[in-house]
């Protein structure tokens, strides 16, 4: 993989309006992660009013945001649809978040019942709920993804920290992301967490994701690279300390949630 | 206390406190309180009314610490019988354990006013049992998001709580926190705004931690005039014509100075000017956060019609509170605490480090205990890539090591300045380790790190113990 001129640009939707939680931690880490490969980084954002260029987007990105923000950058969002859609039949790789991820599917029914269109992009529906799920959440991938060389070699799961009200139901057409080992994930009734569809993966996990969960950023780097390079193979890093934070931080999850189970935390 | 109830459940809490004192050397500040709510719950209430010039109280994300501190000192100089939560319990229970210590001076009607610090969650539920006569509002940044929920949530509560308070209570507020300045903006007639002087244009770009803000009356997207501080800075709207509001008090004529006979060495120079009067102060707290704080007290000192000489005295006598720029000599290293809670104190102990040369030696430590809030991911809203070249040595402390010694990764600090010790007293000790004689270090922890750590240093004779911090 050691081939000179490689360069990705990075889409940040909305980083002044949906940037709740610490989630630029996942532009960082891609960003790092791809430089410290040589691969030279363009990190670039679109805000309200801004047209996106589907050509001109290797990953794109999409975090968590306050409601009154979620509702503005949904109007906007919406008027891009076909933009939107375009990127995702390319397969171009993306993370959404929490509100982003809701923002992807079919619809958002409120508390009082009222319904507001989603993108339509991704076979889910998310109804909100009066409880809030928040806490420490830890994801045994789906074995799709197990399989891959880049995934088991650092870990099968995912640790993360979830807060949302949402409950998201997928639909046949979509993968999820994982199965919850602990916490509750998209919904409290089945026990999956997240997406993935195409090169797509949408999640409620904070923490922010991918710097504990650096295969998961590498899955979504290789995606862009296969895309517009044709390569197939990701020298690895040295992932010392994402090793022992991503194992500390489960070990935290499930010491915490022997201590406070009626509190759900 | 004519009430029977009232008086048994103080008692109990005075019992409570001195077996405490007695039996754990710890500090009795919110189990006694506890006690006496379940006994008497309607204990605030009844209190309330026993103070003869009534309550202020303070609230907020940050500064409220200080600003509570700052306002106590002013009132006892301007000879007030004053109580006053200091120890940081901001919760009911944490006054009521203060009120329970005065409990003699409270029957004898002899408090003159109670300085209250309120937990920003709790406000809403507390201020009208109180019926305060001044409310003070610092700020709103995120914080605790786990337990707070969404800034927009608290900022809601807020608002009802403040409008179903009294015509009669002032509220001081800081006009260029767009969160706290829209709550009261053209709604009441005793508002006092504070902030930084218009026109200064200090022009300083958003840091990552900040939104985007909405119009609080129309909801369309805010333009920036000018930023101050952090999000801090004045507003308007293109669409409503809303606008960021007039101050009654104008903080001024900030210079920064070295001195070398001050521990610590950094001394700012301020004026803050009102309707009334303009007072020239020096004072030792750190930062630039603290301006503001120092201002909200004066504010309300001036609502109260303290003399300006009594406010100018009190302010430059100040030390920092309790691990919030609090310096502790250990060995003969020189140490500053530096408590931080959220992406903006952080931010701001970052910048309180660029004020001084050369590179420094950290002690970073992260807890995730409840008071912390479990959810950490808010180290990575804060620019620790400002930090990488102007450290030697970071020592990693905390429950969650792990992840700042990623974060810290991923901000390009040097492999080799980063030493990883979960344990507090431990890593303290390594800190001390690699510094030298006549040195200064920092320590910049969570609160339970903090409280940890200052216990460690109770114990071994370095510090006062948290509980006797007192004006």
């Amino acid at each position: 993989m050691a081939r000179p001129g490689l360069e990705l640009t990075i889409v940040h939707f909305y980083p002044r309006l949906m940037n709740i939680y610490g989630d630029r931690g996942n532009v960082v880490a891609l960003t790092q992660r791809c430089l410290k490969r040589g691969i030279k980084v363009k990190v670039t954002s679109i805000t309200i009013g801004d047209r996106l260029d589907p050509k001109a987007i290797d990953i794109f990105f999409g975090g968590g945001g306050q409601d009154k923000q979620q509702a503005v950058v949904s109007k906007d969002l919406l008027k891009q649809a076909s933009a939107v859609e375009e990127i995702v039949a390319n397969k171009i790789p993306g993370l959404i978040i929490c509100g982003t991820y809701q923002l992807f599917g079919r619809y958002f029914k409120t508390t009082t019942g009222q319904v507001i269109p989603g993108l339509g992009l991704l076979d889910l529906y998310t109804q909100a709920s009066p409880q809030r799920k928040i806490g420490n959440v830890v994801v045994k991938l789906s074995q799709d993804l197990i399989n891959l060389e880049l995934i088991a070699s650092f870990s099968p799961y995912l640790v993360g920290f979830e807060n949302h009200s949402g409950e998201t139901f997928i639909g046949s057409t979509v993968q999820p992301l994982g199965e919850v080992v602990l916490g509750t994930g998209n919904n409290s009734l089945d026990k999956t967490e997240g997406i993935v569809y195409h090169h797509v993966v949408g999640t409620y996990l904070h923490g922010p994701i991918l710097p504990k969960n650096p295969h998961l950023a590498d899955y979504l780097i290789l995606a862009a690279l296969m895309k517009k390079y044709g390569i197939t193979r990701l020298d690895p890093l040295d992932d010392t300390e994402e090793k022992q934070a991503h194992q500390a931080a489960i070990k935290r999850a499930k010491q915490l949630q022997r201590r406070f189970p009626f509190l759900g935390l | 206390m004519d009430d029977l109830r009232a008086l048994i459940a103080l008692t109990s809490a005075k019992v409570c406190q001195f077996l405490l004192k007695t039996v754990t050397r710890g500090g009795g500040t919110a189990l006694p309180g506890w006690v006496a709510l379940t006994i008497d719950a309607n204990l605030l209430t009844k209190v309330s009314k026993k103070i003869k010039h009534g309550s202020i109280i303070v609230t907020g994300t940050n500064g409220k610490t200080t600003t509570t501190r700052t306002l106590s000192s002013i009132l006892k100089g301007a000879g007030f019988a004053v109580i006053s939560n200091q120890a940081g319990s901001n919760l009911e229970r944490g006054l009521i354990s203060t009120a329970s210590e005065h409990f003699k001076s409270l029957q004898r009607g002899k408090i003159d006013i109670a300085v209250w610090e309120v937990d920003e969650g709790f406000f809403p539920k507390i201020a009208p049992k109180i019926n305060p006569k001044v409310v003070v509002i610092t700020n709103l940044f995120r914080d605790q998001l786990d337990r707070y929920g969404e800034i927009d949530s608290v900022a809601h509560k807020w608002k009802t709580a403040l409008e179903n308070l009294s015509d009669q209570t002032w509220i001081v507020v800081n006009a260029d926190d767009i969160n706290v300045a829209s709550l009261v903006v053209g709604s009441r007639p005793r508002t006092h705004f504070y902030g930084w002087s218009r026109g200064s244009q200090r022009k300083k770009a958003l840091p990552h931690a900040a939104e985007t803000h909405l119009c609080p009356r129309c909801g369309a997207l805010l333009e920036i005039e000018d930023i101050f501080l952090s999000h801090y800075g004045t507003y308007y709207c293109p669409l409503c014509k809303y606008k960021s509001p007039e101050l009654n008090t104008k903080i001024v004529s900030v210079k920064k100075m070295k001195v070398q006979k001050q521990l610590g060495n950094m001394v700012t120079q301020f004026t803050l000017k009102s309707a009334d009067r303009c007072l020239n102060f020096t004072s030792v707290l750190p930062g630039e956060y603290n301006l503001y704080n120092l201002a909200a007290a004066f504010s309300a000192a001036t609502i109260l019609s303290i003399d300006p000489k009594i406010i100018t005295t009190a302010i430059s006598a100040l030390k920092p509170p309790f691990g919030r720029g609090e310096i502790i000599q250990f060995r003969g290293r020189v140490l500053k605490f530096l408590l931080t809670k959220n992406p903006a104190g952080f931010n701001e102990a970052i910048n309180v480090l660029h004020e001084t040369k050369g590179k420094k030696k950290l002690l970073l430590a992260l807890n995730d205990e409840i008071a912390d809030g479990r959810d950490i991911s808010w180290i990575w809203d804060v620019d620790m890539e400002k930090l990488a070249n102007q450290t030697s040595v970071v020592v990693i402390s905390g429950i969650r090591s792990e992840d700042l010694a990623l974060r810290l990764k991923y901000a390009n600090f040097y492999r080799e300045s980063l030493v990883i010790e979960k344990d507090l007293s431990k890593a303290f000790k390594t800190l001390v380790a690699l510094t030298k004689e006549g040195e200064m270090a920092y320590i910049i922890p969570t609160y339970t790190a903090m409280l940890q750590l200052r216990k460690a240093l109770a114990n071994w004779g370095v510090a006062p113990p948290i509980w006797q911090d007192r004006v």
